[in-house]
């Protein structure tokens, strides 16, 4: 029993040096133990499956689909959030990587990497701190015509504002590596544009998270894949002409 | 490092990019006597090799969305046409431009040689080709899930475009590395300000020059600080640049199809029409619409 509390207790104070982006204090505490790049992962892939779990069930809280129907649902939104994640990160790594060596801050990059992975840890810790209110904005909604799109709309904030905090996490993590050296801030620059550019497209492949309550459970969606982009822009064009 | 381990066969030619980008090759107290040393057959095979493996990663357009629409031959018949070109493409780019690239050197009063500003070639080339493949995963993930063609196009010339200015930034700073070497500059050793080092000890202060070289991490295309470009490096580059980037272009151009629409019947060489500045100008159009 105590054995198990002091572990709970471990977790906590791990889940609160990734909120708040201390771990990466190589030079002012060289004896605090830092978290290691597995153990990031670790996060990532208990926190994210547990928001995604939440985020598949809207459509057995809002129309009482049986659970045994709204559990396949559940499962691929639970694989969808450290697979987009995860996927995002392994496509835009080569390239941090060597443009990383080009400028000559190679020495840095496992830090470096440590940061990211614990910024995305904190992105899915953030997420599942927000899962409660996911399901309450499920349930509100769910009586209402539009209750589908105001959940979309719902994990779309939810979404957009973790990764917002994961940023301020990111430069948080990065900044003892910008005091040794200045190139580093461009670099974080050019990770976030990197990572977003392919988050996005990312996200849109890995559609649905949510689960329209009208379609079957598909891991993907039946109509062939589209590009993100493509549609935004042609969707402003059409506005505009 | 290089003196240490021994390494053989691939895996030293490997190293011997790694190197490249590192900036240890190239670092200012490594270049000697005008002249970068590297295995220039090793770094060539990886060269080609990567851009091989680029290749691929633009055949995975066809592969995913030519495969829908026709039959699965076409798709394998164009990458393995996208694989044979990319390498096409730099290497005939280098032919064609090499003979003027040396010439202008030599008049413009550079003593470089022949075989230095071959090497200085290829090392460019292998900073060009390394940044190009690892963008290699994000291509060939937007071919995967792109069905539009213009989009895959333009993302391919982005690609291109970054991946060579990067290569033309290490080339200029090479350039300037082996002129400032080879006007007598002795400089080089301690002119690194302390800003750039790094976790130098505390009895750096008085350490010799070459203690502080140690811990500044050489960067393979940033210059010196304080070190300004010289007039002439200004000008071989300036003609280089322009040279390399307008017959690379015309030759990506010439060498068409590289991505392969989706809605063409299969070729190996398309008809020679227009140019590349136009077609680019064109194809940011056709996504709109």
């Amino acid at each position: 029993m105590i054995k198990s509390w002091r572990k709970l207790n471990l977790i906590f104070e791990t889940i609160d040096e990734v909120l708040r982006g201390r771990s990466n204090s190589r030079i002012d505490a060289a004896d605090v133990p830092q978290l290691s790049l597995r153990a990031a992962t670790k996060i990532v892939l208990v926190a994210g499956p547990l928001y995604g779990i939440g985020m598949g069930s809207y459509a057995a809280v809002a129309l009482q689909r049986h659970w045994n129907e709204q559990a396949l649902q559940m499962v691929f939104s639970g694989v969808k959030v450290p697979l987009l994640l995860l996927a995002t990160l392994l496509v835009a790594l080569p390239s941090f990587f060597v443009i990383n060596t080009l400028i000559g801050l190679r020495q840095d990059f496992r830090e470096a990497l440590r940061a990211i992975l614990l910024a995305q840890s904190g992105l899915t810790l953030i997420l599942l701190g927000l899962a409660p209110i996911t399901i309450f904005v499920y349930v509100s909604v769910s009586p209402l015509p539009s209750g589908y799109s105001l959940a979309v709309l719902w994990n779309a904030v939810a979404f957009g504002g973790a990764s917002v905090a994961a940023q301020v996490l990111l430069r948080k993590n990065y900044r003892d590596l910008i005091r040794i050296d200045d190139r580093h801030r461009w670099m974080v620059r050019l990770w976030i544009f990197l990572y977003a550019f392919v988050g996005i497209q990312m996200a849109y492949v890995l559609r649905p998270f949510i689960g329209s309550p009208l379609q079957s459970t598909t891991f993907f969606r039946e109509d062939p894949f589209e590009n993100a982009y493509v549609r935004v822009i042609q969707l402003m064009w059409r506005l505009f002409i | 490092m290089i003196e240490k381990k021994q390494r053989v066969g691939f895996k030293s030619w490997i190293f011997a990019v790694d190197q490249i980008l590192r900036g240890e090759t190239t670092r200012a107290d490594r270049v000697q006597d005008t002249d970068i040393k590297f295995p220039v057959v090793g770094v060539s095979l990886v060269v080609i090799l990567m851009a091989v493996i680029y290749g691929f990663c633009m055949g995975v357009f066809s592969l995913i969305h030519g495969a829908e629409t026709s039959e699965y031959s076409r798709a394998l018949m164009q990458t393995f046409a996208s694989m044979t070109k990319v390498p096409l493409l730099y290497a005939l780019t280098l032919v064609v431009t090499f003979p003027s690239l040396y010439v202008f050197n030599a008049l413009v009063g550079s003593r470089l040689q022949v075989g230095p500003v071959f090497k200085l070639l290829v090392a460019s080339l292998a900073v060009n080709l390394a940044v190009l493949v690892s963008m290699g995963p994000i291509l060939a993930f937007f071919s995967a899930s792109t069905p539009n063609y213009p989009f895959i196009v333009l993302l391919n010339v982005v690609i291109f475009a970054v991946a060579g200015f990067l290569g033309l930034l290490f080339l200029l700073q090479t350039l300037n590395r082996l002129a400032k070497r080879k006007a007598g500059d002795n400089d080089f050793g301690q002119a690194i300000p302390s800003t750039t080092a790094r976790a130098v000890p505390a009895q750096g202060a008085d350490a010799s020059v070459d203690v502080v070289a140690e811990f500044v991490q050489p960067s393979a295309i940033q210059s010196p600080q304080g070190h300004t470009l010289s007039r002439h490096v200004k000008a071989v580059f300036g003609c280089w640049l322009f040279l390399f980037g307008l017959v690379g272009a015309q030759m990506g151009w010439v060498l068409r199809p590289f991505v392969g629409s989706p809605g063409l019947p299969f070729q190996f060489f398309r008809s020679r029409e227009s140019n590349f500045f136009e077609a680019v100008s064109n194809t940011i159009w056709s996504l709109f619409s």
